[in-house]
């Protein structure tokens, strides 16, 4: 079970991103995060992966997610990273495997290994030696899917993957998604995209500076729901995307 | 004239300590600069060697070794910076300047006050002929321990440079590393202190990662070329110093720069030249 208890986000500049925020659901399936910009959304991951200050705890089967680090993978939003970092595609998967590393221990044949795999589920393993900012944003995406995938991790956290990326990329990214569940992985994905919800998703998180509604794709994508987090304007979108 | 700089390297045993201890400042700060670069940190590069003033001097008047004294007040910089930018709205850049002018003015003061025989001068720009045995000795094993620390803590340098959120959501120590870093810098800086002195230390810093990230796409051989430049201008530089009789921190900055400008120019792919081919 993920259970996060009366989370909180404040800012510095005293900005409160997210209040009382509580979820209860169960762990391998692949969760959408929805609901309006700036609702609280990056907020709500930052603060259960402990990235930012907040309050309230969020566990694991009962540990406290602080003590599972290892076993998360988070990949931010494509434009924080520096496409010219001198790396190449293969080296930057590779780096999925540090965390899980000793202190003293180099990344070898094993973990270099482990990178191909991932990179041949993407569909990236011919542009290995290509330096990252060669790739086109949906290439790039999916090299940070299997940087995840190298971490081997049981919680998965994706901040809009499939903004400004092909359709190609997003078809290769959900298939890879799926694949993980199936091993047992919980997937959380930030996405603002309402007509994919129900194809993705097996259960939603709806915020809006609070978590307004969570659980399963049909009891929480209501009409109802959606008018709370997002106002009544809604629905001419989802009609017309539908 | 190179075969007598070669003649004067052979005969006179200053010459051949100021050249090694060049060459090891070049290759460290080389090294160093390549992860300053990369984390956007040249200011706090220019701000750490700034600091370090007050702790020379605290070191002179308490008869310890200075670079003793400069990593602890290095460090303490660092700290402070690190704590205003977590604790109020002021933005990164302007905390790097608050406290590092605060460090360097304290500095001034206490070397002017303190009637000690230090030459301020000779620490704002560095005079490698000048260098003690002692000192020479402490460059070289400081250097090595740098190097060693990088090789040590090599991947985990690496993903906290390219990704600290990633590295941080998964467990990793994100702030100790960024500490470790300050710490090489400042040891970096200390050791560089009597070649280039505290005011130009950032040139050799950032200017030969600077061009090293113009000529290739992979960290490894980044890290190796900056090193190689950082030796290379050293050599030069001292070259230039001696046969005219130049002081040698700004000599070995512009020959380190001459480099990079050949780089913007010329680096393929990268340079200015190619890319309006």
């Amino acid at each position: 079970m993920f259970k996060v208890n009366n989370l909180g986000v404040t800012y510095n500049n005293k900005v409160r991103a997210l209040e009382n925020a509580n979820v209860e659901l169960p762990l391998g399936k692949i969760y959408g995060i929805i609901g309006p910009n700036g609702a609280g959304k990056s907020s709500f991951i930052k603060g259960v992966l402990n990235l930012v200050k907040h309050t309230g705890e969020v566990t694991v089967d009962g540990t406290l997610i602080k003590k599972k680090q290892r076993d998360i993978s988070y990949v931010a939003q494509r434009s924080d990273l520096d496409m010219t970092f001198p790396i190449s595609v293969l080296q930057c998967v590779v780096l999925g495997t540090i965390p899980g590393l000793g202190l003293f221990k180099r990344p070898g044949k094993k973990e270099f290994e482990i990178a191909k795999e991932a990179l041949e589920k993407v569909g990236m393993l011919d542009y290995k030696d290509n330096q990252i900012g060669e790739l086109s944003g949906g290439q790039f995406q999916r090299v940070l899917i299997a940087r995840a995938l190298a971490q081997k991790s049981k919680l998965v956290f994706l901040d809009e993957p499939f903004v400004g990326i092909d359709v190609h990329s997003e078809e290769i990214i959900i298939k890879v998604i799926r694949d993980l569940r199936k091993e047992g992985v919980t997937i959380f994905i930030i996405h603002h995209d309402l007509s994919k919800a129900r194809d993705y998703f097996d259960g939603l998180i709806l915020i809006n500076k609070t978590i307004l509604a969570y659980g399963n794709v049909d009891d929480v994508f209501t009409e109802e729901n959606l008018k709370l987090a997002y106002g009544s304007n809604i629905f001419v979108k989802v009609g017309e995307n539908s | 004239m190179i075969s007598l700089f070669i003649e004067e390297v052979i005969q006179y045993g200053f010459f051949q300590k100021a050249l090694l201890t060049g060459v090891a400042v070049g290759i460290v700060c080389g090294v160093i600069g390549c992860f300053i670069v990369l984390r956007g940190l040249a200011l706090m590069g220019d701000a750490i060697s700034h600091a370090i003033l007050p702790g020379v001097a605290i070191s002179y008047m308490l008869g310890i070794n200075f670079f003793v004294g400069a990593a602890i007040v290095g460090l303490i910089a660092a700290f402070g910076i690190g704590f205003i930018n977590q604790n109020s709205i002021v933005k990164n850049d302007a905390s790097i300047g608050i406290v590092f002018s605060l460090f360097f003015a304290v500095g001034v003061l206490l070397i002017a006050k303190a009637k000690t025989a230090i030459d301020l001068t000779q620490i704002l720009f560095g005079n490698v002929l000048t260098v003690s045995d002692t000192d020479r000795s402490m460059t070289l094993i400081i250097g090595a321990l740098v190097l060693i620390l990088v090789f040590v803590f090599y991947k985990e340098l690496v993903l906290t440079s390219f990704d600290p959120v990633m590295a941080e959501a998964s467990g990793m120590k994100v702030g100790l590393i960024h500490y470790l870093l300050m710490l090489m810098l400042t040891l970096v800086t200390v050791v560089s202190l009597q070649t280039v002195g505290v005011v130009l230390v950032v040139s050799l810093l950032i200017t030969p990662a600077s061009t090293a990230y113009l000529l290739t796409y992979r960290m490894s051989t980044m890290i190796f070329l900056s090193a190689l430049i950082g030796a290379v201008s050293a050599i030069v530089g001292l070259f230039f110093s001696f046969s005219f009789n130049l002081s040698s921190g700004p000599s070995i900055v512009v020959v380190a720069t001459v480099f990079f400008i050949l780089a913007f120019l010329f680096a393929p792919r990268r340079g200015l030249i190619a890319k309006y081919l």
